[in-house]
């Protein structure tokens, strides 16, 4: 019975435990459908969002999408391999092929050949160096086969997976490429036509110096001959307006020449305060004559020796001098020279010009420094002259540095004044001498050998030298010139440039192949520009004689380039005279003024130098490398005791070429050494002759 | 306190004791449950400490000893439930290190309002394992009979210390180390 209940209870219990549990299933089943139901709404909120979002990224790729095809550059994408990924309209218009025959394809493949290898390196630059941005131009060919530029900025754009790709933002530039070369082309034609213009210019200062040469010369030459007093007359107004139109060629050929930015400055060391005296006095006398006061009013300077161009500064003041003494009828004309500053290194010097003369209109100030703009074309009428005086005046200033200024009142006188800034030049001790000091200096032992085509320049130089007791013989073009060189003895040429047969440059050639003896040879020359010099010295000259020249110049050249037993004292007492072909400053500062020294050095490489190149051949021909370095190195010192430090610079050449199994190298720098001993051999046999005789004279 | 304690208590008494007794501490404890357990439901804690009074009176036998077989017993049941907790180790240190790091972890997400003690174990350099019990049940002797069962399953052998760090059992710490 007590069983039965237990297993009543037992069951009741169990009953009610499957209720509970049931019941508290359907509570969890309950939470479970709710929340279901929760996160089924926020699924479809989610979905909502997405869907917005989605439609704002539609909108905005489709805004892009917009300018990108609207957009007046090109934009495309390529993978990393330059391939295309897209490209927007104006993009396929300017390559020509469709989108689909542009869409996979490298971009090489549309870009001209020649750019090919420059495409691949800006690539390469662009994806490893990790240059981000970059401007360049490439040439495409379009399908139509035209050639088109594009003009790219490229990005190098990296994944979040590492990966990158390129985009780019490009323009076709063919029309600006176009213009450019149209400009370029122009440029070049300019250029060509400007320098036709100072060809023409050059060759007409040619033409007409070499008969004004022949003028002026032929004038002084009938000066010197008897003549009644209407003969002289005449001659004094030829001579004068030869001298005249010589100012006027060589006025116009010099505005030309600053024009064309070719005017050289030759910077020498000169006495400012000695040329400023000697203008002073030829002047002062035409001042006086035309009964005007000329002073001169000069700061004390401590070193008057400047570095500058003293051609130039001279002409400057021609210039600025004689327009005061022009245009002033009375009154007085005063030529200051003030010290501004000196330092160590420089001094600075103003000038002024002033005077009571007829003064400059205000209207003109402006134009009087411009070519050809005399005040007015009366004034060129009364008082002559070309009226580029103050044109050139104020070029060359400029040229050196300075800036020419004018105070000026109409009828009550003028002032011009420039500042220039010298530096500090080398004090000489003896300047040039008369001309009659000169002649009689040469003695008729001197030879001198005439290359001239021109029969009255020949006349012209040939009466000078009779003058001066010095002999010579004529040729008539280069090749006579070479022929009298080979059987006579001469001490100095003068070779004209421009002759018949053969010219003066091939003719100089020759003499100095021919190996001889090193005689110097003054070209004479019309030309004034610089490349004609440049070329006469590469032929082989040694100074050059502008025509037309005076009697002093003629002289100071001749005893510039005599033989030593012909100059004069104050060359003498200069520096140790080594041939300009070796290297004149490390001689000088070797031996210092030590000929007895030098003489001793220049035998003994006489004495070596054939034997040591010999044992030098003998080690290279039989490839023993190690006594071939032993010695290159050993005869490397020789080369600079003469002043051939060329050839020792390729005796180390060759040392560390020998430390290397390129023969080819070996060869070329055994070579250039062999060359230049041989070569250089007669100079050094000369020099060596020249110091001796030198010594033997000052002993 | 979870409904499967109870039941698996309950159940446990059947077995070793007959649906009898089961029937008897039911009735003399005054349950507010009237001891309709599901194992799903969540039912007082004082309601198991009732029962294990009631048992103990019935069969002469201390209680810590038949909370200790309760926890033994138990074992077996979350072996034959939960497999994967204990295959997820391989010795029984590391599972009873995870006890309180994974098992009672995962317990609590299946049943938030789950009341578990806490543990803190450790071992020393000499491979003695330190676990301290805490809890306000006081269920310590349920631990050692998990404890002991779970050293037995893995095939160690082991000497476990228990001992009182407060004097009402609330926090019993239990030194286990393992022999040869
Ligand atoms: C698969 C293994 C285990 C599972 C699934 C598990 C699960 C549970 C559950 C559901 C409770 C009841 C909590 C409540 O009723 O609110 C509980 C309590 C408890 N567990 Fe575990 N347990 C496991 C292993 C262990 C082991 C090995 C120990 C031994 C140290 C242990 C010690 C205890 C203790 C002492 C309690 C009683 C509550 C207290 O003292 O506060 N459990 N466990």
């Amino acid at each position: 019975m007590e069983n039965l209940d237990i297993l009543k209870r037992k069951l009741e219990r169990e009953r009610l435990a499957r209720k509970q549990a049931e019941q508290i299933l359907e509570s969890k089943a309950l939470e479970l459908f709710e929340v279901n139901a929760s996160l089924q709404k926020l699924n479809v909120s989610l979905e909502d969002q997405i869907d917005q979002r989605t439609k704002a990224l539609q909108e905005s790729e489709s805004k892009y999408r917009n300018v990108i095809n609207n957009a007046s550059d090109i934009i495309y994408t390529t993978d990393s391999n330059g391939c295309f990924t897209f490209i927007n309209p104006v993009g396929i218009k300017s390559f020509g092929f469709s989108e689909e025959e542009i869409i996979g394809k490298q971009f090489a493949h549309f870009v001209l050949e020649s750019h090919q290898k420059q495409l691949l390196e800006y690539y390469i630059n662009l994806r490893d160096q990790n240059k981000k941005n970059d401007y360049y131009e490439f040439p495409i060919r379009s399908k139509d086969g035209e050639t088109h530029w594009i003009g790219q900025n490229v990005n190098r754009v990296e994944k979040p997976d590492g990966s990158i790709y390129f985009n780019a933002v490009a323009r076709d530039i063919t029309l600006r490429k176009i213009t450019e070369r149209q400009l370029e082309e122009a440029k070049e034609k300019a250029i060509r036509a400007q320098q036709a213009e100072q060809q023409f210019l050059a060759n007409m200062s040619h033409e007409i110096r070499t008969p004004l040469n022949a003028i002026i010369g032929m004038s002084h030459l009938l000066k010197d001959t008897e003549l009644d007093a209407k003969q002289s007359e005449y001659i004094d107004i030829l001579a004068d307006s030869a001298s005249l139109l010589k100012g006027l060629v060589s006025d116009i050929l010099d505005i030309s020449k600053i024009d064309a930015g070719k005017a050289e400055i030759n910077e020498e060391s000169f006495d400012l305060i000695q040329l400023i005296n000697k203008l002073s006095k030829t002047f002062a006398n035409r001042a006086n004559e035309k009964g005007l006061i000329f002073e001169t009013h000069i700061d004390p300077i401590q070193n008057t020796f400047v570095l500058s161009d003293k051609q130039w500064l001279n002409q400057i003041l021609i210039n600025l001098i004689g327009n005061a003494v022009k245009f002033t009828s009375s009154g007085k004309i005063d030529v200051v020279v003030e010290k501004i500053k000196e330092d160590e290194k420089t001094k600075t010097v103003s000038f002024t010009v002033k005077d009571t003369g007829v003064g400059i209109k205000e209207e003109d100030k402006e134009t009087i420094f411009y070519a050809f703009k005399q005040a007015t074309t009366e004034t060129r009428r009364k008082y002559g002259g070309t009226g580029l005086g103050l044109s050139i005046a104020s070029k060359l200033v400029s040229l050196l540095g300075g800036t020419l200024e004018l105070d000026s009142i109409e009828g009550k006188g003028s002032q011009f004044y420039f500042t220039l800034q010298f530096k500090h030049g080398r004090i000489e001790e003896k300047n040039a001498e008369s001309i009659q000091e000169i002649g009689q200096k040469m003695t008729n032992s001197l030879s001198v050998l005439v290359v001239e085509d021109n029969l009255m320049n020949q006349k012209y130089i040939l009466t000078l030298l009779d003058k001066w007791g010095i002999q010579h013989n004529i040729a008539n073009n280069g090749l006579e010139a070479v022929e009298a060189f080979n059987n006579g003895n001469y001490d100095l040429i003068f070779m004209d440039l421009s002759m018949p047969i053969m010219d003066g440059y091939e003719a100089t050639s020759k003499i100095r192949s021919l190996n001889k003896k090193q005689i110097p040879i003054i070209a004479l020359t019309a030309s004034t520009f610089l490349s004609k010099k440049q070329l006469a010295l590469e032929s082989g000259m040694t100074d050059f004689l502008a025509k037309p020249f005076t009697p002093e110049d003629l002289a100071r050249k001749i005893k510039k380039h005599s033989l030593p037993q012909y100059k004069d004292d104050s060359v003498q007492n200069s520096e140790l005279h080594f041939d300009t072909r070796l290297d004149v400053d490390s001689l000088n500062e070797l031996y210092n003024g030590d000929h007895k020294h030098a003489l001793d050095m220049f035998k003994t490489y006489l004495s070596l130098v054939d034997d040591e190149l010999h044992m030098l051949t003998q080690a290279i021909s039989k490839n023993n490398k190690a006594s071939a370095k032993k010695q290159a190195h050993k005869i490397k010192p020789i080369f600079t005791m003469v002043g051939l430090n060329q050839i020792t610079e390729h005796c180390e050449d060759l040392e560390r070429a020998l430390d290397t199994e390129n023969n080819e190298m070996i060869q070329k720098f055994f070579l250039l050494i062999k060359d230049a001993v041989i070569h250089t051999k007669p100079i050094i046999d000369s020099n060596t002759k020249e110091i001796e005789l030198y010594l033997n004279k000052t002993i | 306190m979870k409904g499967i304690v109870f039941t698996e208590f309950l159940d446990m008494v059947e077995k070793k004791f007959g649906y009898e007794v089961v029937d008897q501490i039911i009735e003399d404890s005054d349950l507010e449950s009237k001891g309709i357990y599901t194992a799903v439901g969540t039912y007082p804690h004082s309601e198991v400490v009732n029962l294990l009074m009631n048992l103990s009176d019935r069969v002469k036998l201390d209680p810590t000893l038949l909370l200790k077989e309760f926890g033994k017993y138990l074992f077996d049941t979350f072996l034959a439930s939960y497999p994967q907790f204990f295959n997820s180790v391989d010795n029984a240190f590391a599972f009873l290190h995870s006890i309180d790091r994974h098992i009672h972890v995962e317990v609590l997400k299946l049943y938030p309002d789950a009341t578990l003690p806490k543990f803190e174990s450790e071992e020393t350099e000499d491979g003695t394992m330190i676990m301290t019990y805490k809890s306000p049940r006081k269920m310590a002797a349920l631990a050692e009979g998990l404890i002991e069962k779970s050293i037995q399953y893995y095939k160690e052998e082991c000497t476990i210390q228990s001992e009182n760090q407060v004097e009402d059992g609330s926090e019993v710490k239990f030194t286990i180390k393992r022999i040869g």
